[in-house]
């Protein structure tokens, strides 16, 4: 989906995290080594933003929604990662990512904690953020 | 759980329910109170069932009770997990449970998946004030 690809492109670039190796589109991964973030697209809303204009033409905004999910071995590690992530979408406004506006991101509220698993490695803590993203069509 | 939609920024609406008064507000508890009805068959389908003996979850989703506050918000909403779930889960929280099958997108489920609450929500919230637009238009007639 774009929005996933244009969000791991957007905190590709403005992180250490780096796309496909511990920044990915839709879940993380069951076997990527952790600290590790995911960027899912799980729903979407009827667009308010319809115009006069020619069949099929794109209204001009609409919105997706968001889960932005961060997997680390230590609670704070996570809760740092999660924090940084939405310190930079949280109230995102008029940004241009790969080529596509987005209107506005906004967060369902500060992340939180999911849970725990447990691997080989030892634990895995998940910490989730929710956000609603007004966005050119794509 | 629980997931809460606020009709708000339609200004239209909100000038007809104070103009209607006490009639506004129960027109509008009316339409809400049957929208949130007619979510829950959809939410209940989609709520993930334990393939061992599972299900509790899913007969947990509820409508809350609609109020309408002093001030004329009108509220309605469903639950999911919460008291229902406590005789068996243990030790474990019955508001925890319900959260991360909610919100937990690396689970694999059989049946349903996880934002069976919220999908169905913020799909229909979207058409809630032309219905009560509707209703509004219906009782001022009345009048």
């Amino acid at each position: 989906m774009a929005v996933e690809a244009d969000l791991v492109s957007y905190l590709d670039g403005a992180t250490a995290l780096t796309a496909g190796t511990d920044l990915f589109e839709g879940p993380v991964p069951e076997n990527a080594a952790s600290p590790c973030v995911g960027v899912v697209h799980y729903g979407s809303e009827p667009s308010d933003d319809y115009t006069m204009g020619a069949s099929l033409a794109a209204p001009g905004s609409e919105w997706e929604l968001v889960q932005v999910m961060t997997r680390a071995n230590t609670r704070a590690a996570a809760i740092t990662q999660a924090n940084a992530l939405h310190a930079l979408l949280d109230n995102l406004q008029g940004a241009t990512i790969n080529g596509r506006k987005y209107h506005a991101i906004e967060s369902d509220g500060p992340p939180f904690f999911l849970k725990i698993d447990t691997v080989a490695a030892g634990l895995r803590w998940y910490y989730v953020a929710n956000y609603r993203v007004r966005k050119a069509r794509g | 759980m629980r997931v809460r939609v606020e009709v708000s920024g339609s200004d239209e609406v909100r000038r007809s329910l104070a103009r209607l008064g006490r009639a506004g507000q129960e027109a509008a508890r009316k339409v809400l109170g049957a929208e949130v009805q007619a979510m829950l068959p959809e939410i209940r389908a989609n709520t993930p069932v334990d393939p061992e003996d599972g299900g509790q979850l899913r007969d947990s989703v509820r409508a809350t009770k609609l109020t309408i506050t002093r001030t004329g918000r009108v509220s309605a909403g469903v639950v999911a997990g919460g008291a229902p779930l406590r005789k068996y889960l243990g030790t474990r929280k019955a508001n925890v449970y319900a959260v991360v099958q909610h919100e937990d997108m690396t689970a694999k489920h059989t049946t349903g998946g996880p934002k069976f609450v919220e999908r169905t929500f913020m799909r229909r919230a979207p058409r809630n004030p032309a219905k009560l637009m509707e209703a509004l238009d219906r009782e001022a007639k009345k009048a």
